[in-house]
């Protein structure tokens, strides 16, 4: 691609920290940097370019990062590699309304089918419809899970007396 | 109404909410373009990789063709050839140098020619150069020397040439 590498100065700016905590909802933090990095060289490589240079890298990480999960051994020896190494999600802000922790801890918490669609959904601006090609799921699956995992996120989050005066 | 308006706008809120909260940085930008920068490199490099390679595959490939291709071999084989035998040429004995008779007793027999080669010799001994016969005009000096050649040759007159 001609002008690849401003290209991907851009690209990695918007869309850099969106794939990194995708990327964390199945590895740990040395790993998710491995993954998305060589989605964006993957991405530099290709002749051409996408037509949705965003949801093309959602996808590459998603099978970057499952094939990493399955490359090791067992889940129960990558979980406690996750459980050592405890990288921060989000950046914390004095203004934020919601605490940076308590959604990690809560997005932990959810089942990676859900979380992975939170990440896509809030923080990388994906449509149903990307989500779907993305996940490999009927768009109507994908919406119904969605709204299922916000709604547990919530609840997780936000306490009821809190809800009830926002 | 479209799927992505079924939302209950509590929901809503709490996904404005949530989209406030800024990921953590995981990776270093710069790091990025330094691996960029090397996978162009290497790209650039496999290509003359490539071409390298298949240079060499081509010379070993010339070479072992022109090891595997057979030699020249020479065979060696009798052939006969079966042909008509030609006529023998009939034996003509050559008359021996003693049974031939001296020129000069032929000369003064006058069997030979006066422009008989042992004549002229015997002319320029006995008178010197000027007692050579002179060629008639208006004949040209190769055919003087054929004509001298052909009396030598036949013993023949030659038209045209007087004795001294």
């Amino acid at each position: 691609m001609k002008d690849g590498h401003q290209d991907l100065a851009q690209w990695f700016e918007a869309h850099s920290r969106p794939l990194a905590l995708y990327a964390r909802q199945w590895l740990d933090d040395h790993a998710t940097a491995d993954v998305v990095q060589e989605a964006f060289l993957k991405l530099l490589g290709q002749k051409r370019r996408p037509n949705n240079v965003r949801a093309w890298l959602f996808r590459t990480v998603r099978n970057a990062a499952l094939n990493e999960l399955r490359r090791r051994r067992t889940r129960i020896q990558h979980a406690q590699a996750i459980a050592v190494n405890r990288p921060e999600w989000f950046q914390q802000h004095l203004d934020d309304a919601l605490d940076a922790q308590a959604a990690q801890e809560a997005l932990k918490q959810l089942p990676p089918e859900q979380s992975e669609l939170i990440v896509m959904r809030i923080w990388g601006h994906l449509t149903y419809e990307q989500m779907a090609e993305v996940a490999g799921e009927p768009l109507s699956t994908v919406h119904g899970r969605y709204v299922a995992a916000i709604e547990s996120l919530r609840r997780k989050m936000v306490t009821p007396w809190e809800s009830k005066t926002k | 109404m479209g799927i992505e308006d079924k939302m209950s706008s509590d929901l809503s809120a709490f996904e404005t909410r949530l989209s406030k909260l800024a990921p953590a940085e995981a990776l270093d930008g710069s790091m990025l373009m330094f691996r960029a920068g090397q996978a162009a490199g290497a790209r650039t490099r496999r290509r003359w990789q490539m071409l390298t390679a298949a240079a060499v595959c081509l010379a070993a490939g010339t070479a072992m063709l022109s090891m595997i291709r057979p030699r020249t071999q020479i065979v060696e084989r009798l052939v006969y050839v079966r042909h008509e035998s030609l006529s023998p040429v009939p034996y003509r004995p050559v008359a021996a140098a003693a049974d031939l008779e001296p020129v000069e007793s032929l000369w003064r027999r006058g069997e030979v020619s006066e422009f008989s080669y042992f004549r002229l010799r015997q002319q320029v001994l006995e008178y010197g150069l000027s007692a050579l016969p002179t060629s008639p005009a208006g004949s040209g000096g190769p055919q003087d020397t054929r004509r001298l050649m052909d009396e030598l040759l036949h013993g023949g007159n030659v038209n045209g040439w007087q004795p001294i």
